[in-house]
């Protein structure tokens, strides 16, 4: 086990890759006024497993002025003080991989980083896919295996069950241990899906957490756009770590900033709202909580209506993204 | 199981076998002048093209236009009724026949919901859980539209692999919608797709099969001199091979009349060279050459066709070996007609799936074999 830095490296080599190209290059700056749509889909592009977010927190904190990085690794803006505090907390972490083990021929098996459960078909989405693996070199594409159709005719039929993680086996291209070694490969090493967002329909997008990246430059949209004072109190947009491991980043925010604050004034983004509101522009409201030193804080949720939860065609539709960040304008600006 | 591995191509070999042409009378009757084998980057300018480019079995108008495009100059295409591309050189007896065929699976819309999702149906055997819940595109004709193919409506209690038949969703909400962006019952519909380097000479991408064929062909043609050529050759790129060599029947029955020596089946070799298949056959390693398909569902090559190009190419020291693996393919509907079918293919992981890998250097090796074939067998 060793600490990572590979961030910068990683946020360089990305771009030469081709296809993740925009996944870990910095984001745009709300103030100069990128299309919140381009921004959407910039984000879903990015990747950021639970617990190794450097990359994608160090593009939030460039495309936000002013933020600083607390110890538990959030990019928090704060502005204003006094009472009341207003807290947004967004997400920006994800389910995802790292390398478990190398096998003698040059395979990467996996291990799933975060406790959230995806559904039984999570795991089964990567089979036969294009990954990314984040080496120490940076981002190299790799793909999951899966038996050839041909080879499985007048052979017993294939178990039924789901695909299974541990019959996951990246292809990188190495044909020994050394050979994937080489390539900047190491056990620990983040993997996630390929990222290349979808846009389809009139307005919509679909990505692998598309609803939390889509909330997430919804913030950063809001948090650009208000002034640097004027409202009454104290309002902090947070882009957290760790959700996926009980909300750990979300809850260093809350203890630090707003312990004990009504409900109504911390809002939770980043939830996989129902389908049957998607694209009228409106955001799902409903009560949560995050754990917060002994306790926990109760919150109001603000979940974006999402097609396909929990897929990698996770779906939003922009008119409603466009809804959220307004909202959270108005609310982060002490507007009712 | 693999036998009669020839020289493996090194640049030691390359090098000397230029010495030796440097070396040799020139002229000699039966001795031709060596050329530098078929290489990697030229492998990959063609291949590259030809998987990003989409052509679902009985659609394959964009690839076909772009493997025309990529002929040499002197080649002179032809386009029968069924779709097949032709380019004939040389001339006199026998005729020898290579076929690869242009398309790739994928779906077809078999009809358009009243909430305006599409229902599909599969063309050609692949696993259908491979493409549930991943972006999908609609190939009309006013363009390709992006959709999605749904994922399952519910899982159950007892999740299985399979998703069953697939739909897409173009997020339209309505039939008319649906309609209106210019989807037809008909239209086929594929998963996005793109070339992507791995590793030293690999790379994935889907449609591989057939599209490294295709393209050794090309590069084949590329590099013969056509009058050269000893015996007339017949280059065919067929249609609908996934759905039942639907093209290849069709070139068979037609060709036939001029009594090919040989068809040359030029398609993958599905290899078991994979961490989660059964090596009993089929484990030809990639990067290890082009393979003679000499058993696989549709035919059996004679042994001593099979013999004989082993050691033709090990003559060239191109990189050769013969092996088994699973499929049917293009050649087998000229053995009717009498004409031996002698498969030669690649070694290819993770076959019909969006992930496929191959070595490039097995790729130039078969461009090679071919070549040789077409000049010297």
């Amino acid at each position: 086990m060793h600490s990572r830095s590979r961030s910068g490296l990683a946020v360089l080599l990305c771009a030469c890759l081709g296809a993740p190209a925009a996944a870990q290059a910095p984001a745009p700056t709300p103030a100069a006024g990128p299309p919140l749509d381009a921004l959407v889909v910039r984000l879903a592009n990015m990747s950021a497993v639970t617990g190794l977010e450097d990359a994608m927190a160090e593009s939030l904190a460039a495309a936000l002025p002013g933020a600083v990085t607390d110890r538990a690794g959030n990019v928090v803006l704060v502005r204003g003080s006094g009472e009341p505090a207003r807290i947004a907390l967004c997400p920006m972490d994800e389910i995802g991989y790292v390398v478990g083990a190398i096998t003698p021929d040059g395979y990467l098996t996996l291990r799933r980083v975060g406790t959230t459960f995806m559904g039984p078909l999570y795991d089964q989405y990567l089979e036969g896919q294009r990954v990314t693996v984040f080496g120490r070199r940076g981002p190299l594409h790799g793909v999951v295996g899966v038996r050839s159709t041909h080879l499985t005719r007048g052979r017993p039929a294939a178990p039924e069950e789901p695909f299974n993680l541990d019959n996951a086996y990246v292809d990188v291209g190495a044909a020994s241990a050394a050979g994937a070694q080489a390539l900047g490969i190491e056990i620990l090493a983040p993997v996630t899906r390929e990222k290349r967002a979808h846009r389809y329909g009139t307005d919509l997008v679909a990505a692998p957490d598309a609803s939390a990246r889509a909330a997430c430059a919804a913030l950063l949209v809001a948090a650009a756009r208000l002034p640097s004072g004027g409202a009454a109190g104290t309002f902090i947009a947070a882009f957290t770590r760790r959700r996926n491991l009980r909300w750990d980043g979300g809850s260093t925010v809350v203890i630090e900033h707003g312990r004990g604050a009504a409900a109504a004034d911390v809002v939770l983004l980043g939830g996989a709202g129902g389908a049957d509101s998607l694209g009228s522009g409106a955001v799902l409201s409903g009560r949560d909580s995050l754990p917060a030193a002994q306790g926990f804080q109760t919150a109001t949720a603000w979940d974006l209506p999402t097609r396909y939860a929990r897929t990698p065609v996770e779906t939003v539709s922009l008119k409603d993204v466009a809804a959220l960040a307004d909202k959270l304008q108005a609310f982060l600006g002490g507007r009712p | 199981m693999m036998r009669r591995r020839t020289d493996a191509r090194t640049p030691g070999v390359w090098l000397a076998a230029v010495a030796a042409t440097c070396l040799a009378p020139r002229g000699v009757v039966g001795q031709q002048q060596a050329q530098p084998p078929i290489g990697v980057s030229e492998a990959r300018e063609v291949v590259s093209r030809l998987v990003e480019t989409y052509g679902v079995s009985g659609h394959e108008g964009p690839v076909r236009e772009a493997v025309i495009k990529l002929l040499p100059a002197w080649a002179s295409p032809t386009i029968d009724s069924a779709g097949n591309i032709l380019v004939r050189a040389g001339k006199g007896d026998p005729l020898t026949v290579y076929v690869a065929h242009l398309d790739e699976i994928g779906f077809i819309v078999t009809a358009i919901r009243e909430n305006g999702q599409l229902e599909l149906r599969r063309a050609g055997g692949f696993f259908p859980s491979l493409f549930e819940a991943e972006p999908a595109l609609v190939h009309t004709a006013a363009g390709i539209v992006p959709a999605v193919f749904m994922p399952r409506d519910s899982v159950g209690r007892a999740p299985q692999r399979n998703p069953g038949e697939l739909r897409a969703d173009p997020g339209t909400g309505t039939r008319a919608a649906t309609e209106a962006l210019g989807i037809r019952v008909g239209d086929p519909v594929t998963m996005p797709k793109s070339y992507a380097s791995l590793a030293g000479t690999r790379a994935t991408a889907r449609s591989f099969d057939d599209r490294v064929g295709s393209s050794a062909q090309i590069l084949a043609l590329r590099h013969i001199d056509p009058r050269r050529l000893r015996h007339a050759v017949l280059f065919v790129w067929s249609t609908r091979e996934e759905i039942g060599l639907e093209g290849a029947r069709f070139a068979a029955e037609h060709v036939a009349a001029e009594h090919p020596a040989r068809v040359y089946a030029i398609d993958t070799f599905v290899s078991a060279d994979a961490p989660l298949e059964i090596k009993t056959f089929a484990d030809a390693p990639l990067g290890g050459g082009a393979v003679v398909r000499a058993v696989d569902n549709s035919s059996v090559t004679p042994p001593a066709l099979v013999d004989s190009l082993l050691a033709l190419a090990r003559t060239r020291h191109i990189p050769l070996v013969a092996g088994t693996t699973n499929g049917g393919n293009d050649g087998s509907t000229f053995t009717r007609f009498g004409v031996p079918d002698v498969g030669i293919g690649w070694p290819l992981r993770y076959a019909h799936s969006p992930a496929e890998v191959i070595d490039l250097k097995d790729l130039a090796s078969l461009a090679d074999v071919i070549k040789l074939t077409a000049e010297r067998w």
